[in-house]
């Protein structure tokens, strides 16, 4: 342990409140990227199957999605924090703190998520689909059993590059008093010129993205046919 | 069984509008293998998409069992589609799963039990020879195991009829053939209906009953596959014999003057077609002793159509002209089609 004392002079003092940072990130990641998988699977099966030739073709509803994914995406992440402030009050009661940060989070991926999942969907085979009208299948059916099912390996490949940037997305929120590395990184390595605590926090955020992109390949690997 | 009624789709894009199927009436009966031939672009896989309205037809109808399917809706369309197999050129297994889920796919809403879905679908593995392949991944398997499996795929609700688009032209010759086999068993076994879609005329050739002819979305010619194709009408038909066999290659020789097509004076040229009708008679030889004139025979071949041998032979006749025309006359007068071709 000395030696790693010796590199990061301050850690042994801030361990409790890294511990807890390090908490508040992942509480952000896992619960806005859970909500964000569930509205990006939604959002990008819909714009398949409501596209020019889906198998439920509906052009408004393609157009509007299509047309809200590209104006969301264009509002950079920071201002989207101030922007959703109200917003954030009415649906979680708060604009403070981690759960303060959830509505701007899923704000900030889903258009993003969304457009990736379509184009992982959209790879799938159209003759998949031919097949399955063929069989009878309905069109939810053909969702879940071809569109999604068969996408696996696709979709774990987006979520994978979704979650690395909702990684980087959390600790932009800490800059506006929502905790978590960054937050961390900010206070002590920033404002207080420990820069030790910098490293330590890019180490911490190494490891998460490491685990993100371990259990993402093992996935594809499984699915992989 | 299968009746199309002025069955018309059109197709819009930027570049016009394309007739895919216009005005097409075909009558397919119960138990037969009928198939549909045409080259590529003439509308043959849209036709056959009208079948189980993957396609809507602009206009028309489409009676199966003599239900007008194209006015159900689209939960009974589905339970109709469920009763029809459709095998694809590109096989489309779905590759996430393994070959017995694949063919488990297809079972989802057959409400069976687990034991008896497991049941059927071993028997549908062995029936096309599969049974060792239950847990390889369409990746793992060639093209005509792909095919075998999806054929299991398109059987496994029972169908009473078989849709094949171009479920050969991804195969190699040999494989091509042992698919045919299968489908030719499969339609002697169970009796499914069997509706082929291709522009290989080997198979058209090696297993229907009847064939239509399609050219610019029109059915031009239709019939049993030996009339049809001992007697071809329209250009089109005659262009997919001249595929089949070598007998189009005199064309090419005549048009070069090959030596092997030089006539000397007096000689005539003749090309001989011939069904089954005839083909034992030693006709060549009677006319030669009778007529006196000489024939050699330059070129020859001997297509089995569905089980009927469709003959054509390239004779030279020499002789007087007199005894030539004479000797052709008779030829005519046992039933075999003559053409004078040089």
């Amino acid at each position: 342990m000395g030696i790693i004392y010796q590199i990061f002079p301050n850690l042994e003092k801030l361990a409790p409140e890294l511990i807890k940072c390090t908490g508040q990130t992942v509480q952000m990641v896992a619960v806005s990227g859970i909500i964000s998988f569930f509205f990006g699977l939604f959002f990008g099966s819909l714009l398949i199957v409501t596209r020019k030739g889906g198998i439920l073709e509906c052009l408004p509803v393609y157009n509007i999605i299509d047309k809200a994914i590209d104006i969301l995406r264009s509002i950079p992440f920071l201002i989207l924090l101030f922007l959703l402030i109200p917003l954030s009050r009415t649906i979680v009661g708060t604009s403070l703190g981690v759960e303060g940060a959830y509505v701007p989070l899923i704000f900030g991926t889903v258009p993003f998520f969304s457009r990736q999942i379509e184009t992982a969907i959209a790879e799938v085979d159209p003759g998949l689909i031919e097949a399955s009208e063929a069989m009878g299948f309905s069109p939810i059916e053909i969702i879940f059993s071809v569109y999604l099912r068969e996408s696996i390996p696709g979709i774990a490949r987006v979520s994978m590059i979704t979650l690395i940037s909702l990684i980087g997305l959390t600790t932009m929120a800490g800059a506006v008093g929502a905790g978590g590395v960054g937050d961390f990184a900010i206070r002590y390595g920033y404002q207080l010129h420990q820069r030790d605590t910098i490293w330590i926090s890019v180490i911490i955020t190494l490891i998460m993205v490491s685990i993100v992109q371990l259990v993402g390949n093992f996935i594809i690997k499984k699915t992989k046919h | 069984m299968i009746e199309l009624k002025n069955v018309t789709k059109t197709f819009n894009s930027a570049a016009g509008n394309v007739h895919a199927v216009q005005n097409v009436s075909l009558k397919i009966e119960e138990g037969e293998i009928f198939g549909i031939i045409g080259f590529s672009g003439a509308g043959k896989s849209t036709l056959v998409r009208c079948i189980n309205l993957l396609e809507k037809p602009d206009s028309g109808e489409v009676l199966i069992d003599g239900n007008d399917i194209v006015k159900l809706s689209e939960k009974e369309l589905r339970n109709v589609r469920r009763k029809m197999g459709m095998i694809f050129q590109h096989f489309n297994l779905m590759p996430s799963r393994t070959v017995y889920n694949n063919v488990g796919f297809a079972l989802r809403k057959s409400g069976l039990s687990k034991e008896e879905k497991d049941k059927k679908i071993r028997s549908l593995l062995e029936l096309v020879d599969l049974s060792d392949k239950t847990d390889s991944y369409p990746s793992q398997l060639s093209g005509g195991q792909k095919q075998r499996v999806a054929i299991a795929r398109a059987l496994a609700n029972d169908p009473k009829i078989l849709l094949c688009d171009e479920a050969t032209s991804a195969l190699d010759p040999q494989t091509t053939r042992s698919i045919l086999k299968l489908l030719e068993s499969v339609n002697k076994k169970l009796g499914i209906t069997i509706v082929i879609i291709t522009h290989q005329m080997e198979v058209v050739k090696d297993i229907c009953d009847r064939v239509a002819v399609m050219e610019n979305g029109s059915v031009v010619e239709e019939g049993r596959t030996a009339d049809v194709f001992s007697h071809p009408k329209m250009p089109v038909t005659k262009s997919f014999i001249e595929t089949a066999g070598n007998i189009g290659k005199i064309y090419e020789l005549i048009k070069e003057d090959s030596p092997l097509t030089s006539l000397k004076p007096g000689e005539k040229m003749y090309m001989l077609t011939y069904t089954s009708v005839n083909t034992k008679d030693a006709i060549i030889s009677y006319v030669s002793r009778t007529y006196n004139v000489n024939a050699s025979i330059i070129f020859g071949n001997v297509e089995v159509l569905k089980d009927i041998p469709l003959g054509k032979l390239v004779v030279v006749f020499s002789g007087d002209k007199k005894d030539i025309d004479a000797a052709v006359q008779y030829i005519e007068s046992v039933g075999i089609d003559t053409e004078e071709i040089k």
